[in-house]
């Protein structure tokens, strides 16, 4: 019985379900591309970066010379409308050729 | 932003109000001259034409503050027209500004132009390098060494830092930085 006991304890101290407390969670997050006309140097293009980083929806933003895109990032539960996404481009003294949306998926492990 | 060249030294700041509108404060100081000058400015873009691979933009240019040569304390004002054009590869640049100072000057006006290439196309928040040529025309000036200045010199910025370094054919040095807040 003693060692019935102690068969018992191992078993049950190393399934994984009791030392495991991982939740695994999966939210969509939002990917707005905005595709921008005259944004040819690096140094104007700051400007960008930071009208952009004091919204509140956005969660981050990078800014692609070569294909001549904006990324934005956007918080959970948060939106950001094409026509402020405009304004604050236009602001910067850029075009807006065209904003496209998708939805990357954002997986949490704790 | 500061520049520093054969021919003056000039501080300049700067606040963008709107993308066609900025204003600042411009120190300057001449050695030869022995003259000061200390203005407001308001930049002023008119035009500008963006495609996906350029830029191209037209600027009013306006100073008006007070100009001091020796004892003497007098009005200065300064008009200009700038214009640019820009791909991540080509630059031209091209100004005429005309300044008067009652008793100072009575009137001058000068040219500068500017290409450039960069020997490499960077990516945003790397390194950006750009050699270029500056060509200036200053047709009043009484040093006939000093009507016609050719200046070859580097561009180097990298994220809200730029400088300029260069040496013209006079053997005068050009520093010129611009830091962005």
């Amino acid at each position: 019985m003693k060692y019935v006991n102690v068969i018992l304890i191992i078993v049950s101290v190393s399934s994984p379900n009791v030392w495991s407390n991982s939740v695994e969670t999966s939210n969509s997050v939002e990917i707005i591309t905005a595709h921008v006309k005259g944004m040819v140097c690096d140094f104007c293009a700051r400007g960008l970066e930071k009208v952009f980083k004091i919204e509140k929806a956005v969660f981050s933003i990078s800014v692609n010379l070569d294909d001549s895109v904006v990324s934005i990032r956007i918080k959970p539960d948060k939106n950001l409308p094409d026509k402020r996404i405009k304004e604050l481009i236009l602001k910067n003294g850029y075009s807006v050729e065209k904003i496209t949306r998708s939805e990357a998926k954002s997986e949490t492990k704790t | 932003m500061q520049t520093n060249n054969w021919e003056k030294n000039r501080l300049h700041y700067h606040y963008t109000h709107d993308v066609n509108n900025s204003f600042g404060m411009v120190l300057e100081h001449e050695d030869d001259a022995d003259r000061q000058n200390l203005n407001g400015q308001w930049n002023h873009l008119f035009a500008r034409s963006n495609t996906r691979t350029s830029q191209a933009n037209l600027y009013l240019k306006s100073q008006l503050g007070i100009a001091k040569k020796g004892e003497r304390h007098t009005p200065n004002t300064e008009v200009g027209l700038a214009g640019d054009w820009e791909t991540r590869r080509f630059f031209t640049s091209y100004a005429v500004t005309g300044r008067y100072a009652n008793g100072i000057d009575d009137g001058s006006f000068h040219q500068k132009g500017r290409v450039g290439v960069a020997p490499y196309v960077a990516g945003y928040g790397a390194l950006h390098t750009w050699l270029m040529l500056q060509l200036e025309h200053h047709p009043e000036s009484l040093n006939d060494d000093e009507k016609v200045i050719l200046t070859p010199l580097v561009r180097l910025f990298k994220g809200d830092f730029l400088v300029e370094l260069g040496i013209n054919n006079n053997g005068g040095p050009l520093l010129n930085w611009t830091a962005k807040f």
